[in-house]
């Protein structure tokens, strides 16, 4: 980190009277000022110019008005220039009080990566109609970042680490109205800049101009809140991630935000879901994968690929050719499935809407004490399965996931149920370690659940290059390389939806892999194409269930989201 | 060749399946996977299952020592002696 230097970004437009003495406020303390002139009226260039004269001025005017947002970008390109590091950004109506200018430096020379973001107390001054707009900014910030500590993004007395924001800010085409000081908020969070909140005090001065146009400016707030929320969404392993760690660091350095709660925004809809019931939540789902599907192009074609490719393998599968609307239901699928997910760890959904014809086969193991290895797909919700399993006392379930493939979403389901990973074995990679680990269980008469459809990313050498669907597609040789060193049965288990409720598919693969050291690597692809002929047969009966949405038969990596 | 070396050489030839190899033929310290012995990472999965079985060798999840301790005859012999003081 380069030295700690400071300036002022003082956006002004018609604020000519106010800003004078907000400048003499800064110089007296030191600090260099930037004014942006926002194209203001002729009285107020004047005023300004006259400002400009005194030392450690810096003065720009823009020739067309470009809104509170683009004057403060300006301010800190201009910063940038003038190599500062920091830029404290303050109101010159008078609006923020000057004398809590030390706190917000002294908190910024201790964390130079952090925005450093007033909290206004406002005194009784405060319009009833920007105090509503603030509250409804709380709850969408809140939403929109995941974290749900009280905080006020509408305040625009901060300080900016200059590098790091104009990234953020030449990352996306931020708002440059009122609606900049949020946004910016909140594309930094996304870009793991860690705020800080001080406290200070908001006056609104009764001569004071405050250009916050009602109709206009709250419009814009809706629309960036609109653009933001479907943003948050598709962040949403990011952002997850992301929260998790600093929670993480929370633990080791001290720190003055409290981000308890920090899944709240989740926790909302599941609210929201628990009240209002599943078609409400369906409805809000329908415009939200909507878009999606349309603002997501490779999933888009890796979902028309395979179902093309599904129709092509059997062509009794669809009514019709394969389009663009079977591909958004396909979508749509892949959501109701999430929701699901979440749901069944809630408790909402019941053995009542599972039917487990062959229960009786996992029960009868679990009595004999014999341990399974059970191969399962992204193809329905085998976490529907694996939250009611957890009902029948004499099953016991692991579910064996790669590290790298889970969390995020996972995170999820623990936030609505502790016990979620209670019973999940993560790892990165499979080791010695992770066989014994997994040997104990089986001899102890556990279920092991894989999944056999997803390569990790770094072990290119036990993958079987196997026909899916009428295609070669990769498929990893390691749940079968665990089957064969446990010497225990292989079962397959599908979790589907039917039009009403769940479906269990259980079937037993093999009562026993074994391998021959010489002919291993032939013998684990004839297995796994065996699998993956099993997996055609189920594609071909749920076809809309099978959720990988990136192509599998093209050599890119897996995304590692959407477990 | 000191008697457990002997034995984990002779574990590593049954377990393996390794014909036409005597514990003569392999090297204490030779490495285990790559070109000495040129086995791979499921041969180490098995040979992990039955260290653990037969001196019931606790693994850390640390793949950094796994794989050290997995590099030579030596080194295993070295986590098995390890393991038995600790019990």
């Amino acid at each position: 980190m380069s030295e700690f230097k400071l300036c002022a970004v003082i956006p002004t437009y018609n604020h000519g009277a106010t800003v004078a003495a907000t400048v003499d406020c800064l110089l007296a303390d030191g600090i260099h000022c930037i004014i942006i002139d926002d194209a203001s009226n002729e009285i107020t260039q004047l005023q300004l110019i006259t400002v400009a004269e005194q030392q450690e001025v810096t003065l720009k005017r823009l020739n067309d008005n470009q809104g509170k947002g683009g004057a403060v970008m300006a301010g800190l390109k201009v910063a940038q220039t003038l190599g500062f590091s920091h830029a404290l950004q303050i109101d010159a109506d008078g609006q923020h009080d000057a004398a809590d200018i030390p706190n917000f430096i002294q908190q910024a020379i201790a964390h130079p990566d952090a925005l450093i973001c007033g909290q206004p107390i406002y005194d009784e001054s405060v319009p009833l109609g920007r105090k509503i707009a603030r509250n409804i900014t709380h709850f969408w910030v809140g939403v929109e970042t995941l974290t749900f500590s009280p905080f006020d993004a509408m305040c625009g007395f901060r300080v900016y680490p200059v590098k790091l924001t104009i990234e953020v800010l030449d990352s996306a085409n931020i708002g440059r109205r009122m609606d900049f000081d949020i946004e910016v908020l909140v594309r930094s969070l996304w870009h793991n800049i860690r705020l800080i909140p001080i406290k200070t005090k908001v006056i609104y001065p009764e001569n004071g101009t405050s250009h916050f146009n009602y109709l206009k400016d709250n419009v814009l707030i809706f629309l960036m809140h609109s653009k933001l929320f479907f943003g948050m969404v598709w962040r949403l392993p990011k952002i997850l991630r992301l929260t998790h760690r600093s929670k993480k660091q929370q633990q080791t350095h001290w720190s003055n935000i409290s981000e308890r709660g920090s899944l709240l925004g989740i926790k909302i809809l599941l609210w929201l879901y628990r009240w209002l019931g599943r078609h409400v939540i369906l409805l809000f789902l329908y415009p939200i994968i909507a878009y999606f599907y349309l603002s997501n192009k490779k999933s888009r074609a890796a979902s028309k690929l395979y179902l093309q490719r599904l129709d092509d393998f059997d062509s009794t599968v669809f009514k019709q050719k394969p389009n663009g609307w079977l591909s958004y239901q396909h979508f749509l699928s892949f959501a109701r499935s999430a929701l699901d997910k979440v749901s069944s760890w809630m408790g909402i959904l019941n053995h009542g809407q599972v039917i487990f014809e062959k229960s009786h086969v996992l029960k009868g193991l679990a009595k004999q004490g014999q341990g399974a290895m059970i191969v399962t797909a992204h193809l329905g919700a085998i976490e529907v399965s694996r939250a009611l399993a957890n009902d029948i006392d004499e099953v016991t379930m692991n579910a064996l996931m790669f590290t790298e493939h889970a969390g995020k979403f996972n995170q999820v389901l623990k936030e609505v149920n502790p016990h979620f990973d209670d019973d999940a074995i993560f790892v990165n990679e499979l080791g010695p370690d992770t066989a014994i680990l997994i040997k104990d269980k089986i001899e102890q008469g556990e279920m092991l659940v894989i999944s056999g459809d997803r390569t990790p990313v770094n072990a290119s050498a036990n993958i079987a290059s196997v026909d899916f669907l009428g295609h070669k597609a990769d498929f990893p040789h390691g749940p079968f390389i665990l089957a064969s060193l446990m010497s225990c049965p292989v079962y397959l288990m599908f979790c589907v939806k039917e039009k009403k409720g769940y479906r269990i598919e259980l079937e037993l693969f093999d009562e026993g892999i074994k391998l021959s050291r010489k002919t291993r690597r032939e013998n684990l692809d004839a297995v796994v194409q065996r699998y993956v002929h099993r997996l055609e047969y189920y594609c071909a009966l749920y076809p809309l269930q099978w959720f990988n949405f990136f192509d599998i038969w093209g050599n890119s990596a897996p995304n590692s989201d959407n477990g | 060749m000191s008697d457990l070396e002997l034995e984990v050489k002779q574990l590593i030839i049954e377990v393996l399946e390794l014909e036409d190899i005597t514990p003569e033929d392999i090297k204490s310290d030779g490495m285990l996977f790559g070109e000495d012995l040129g086995l791979d990472s499921i041969d180490a999965l098995e040979l992990g299952l039955s260290i653990h079985k037969k001196y019931n060798v606790k693994l850390d999840a640390k793949s950094e020592q796994t794989r050290h301790h997995f590099q030579s005859v030596a080194n295993l012999v070295a986590l098995i002696e390890s393991s038995q003081e600790g019990a």
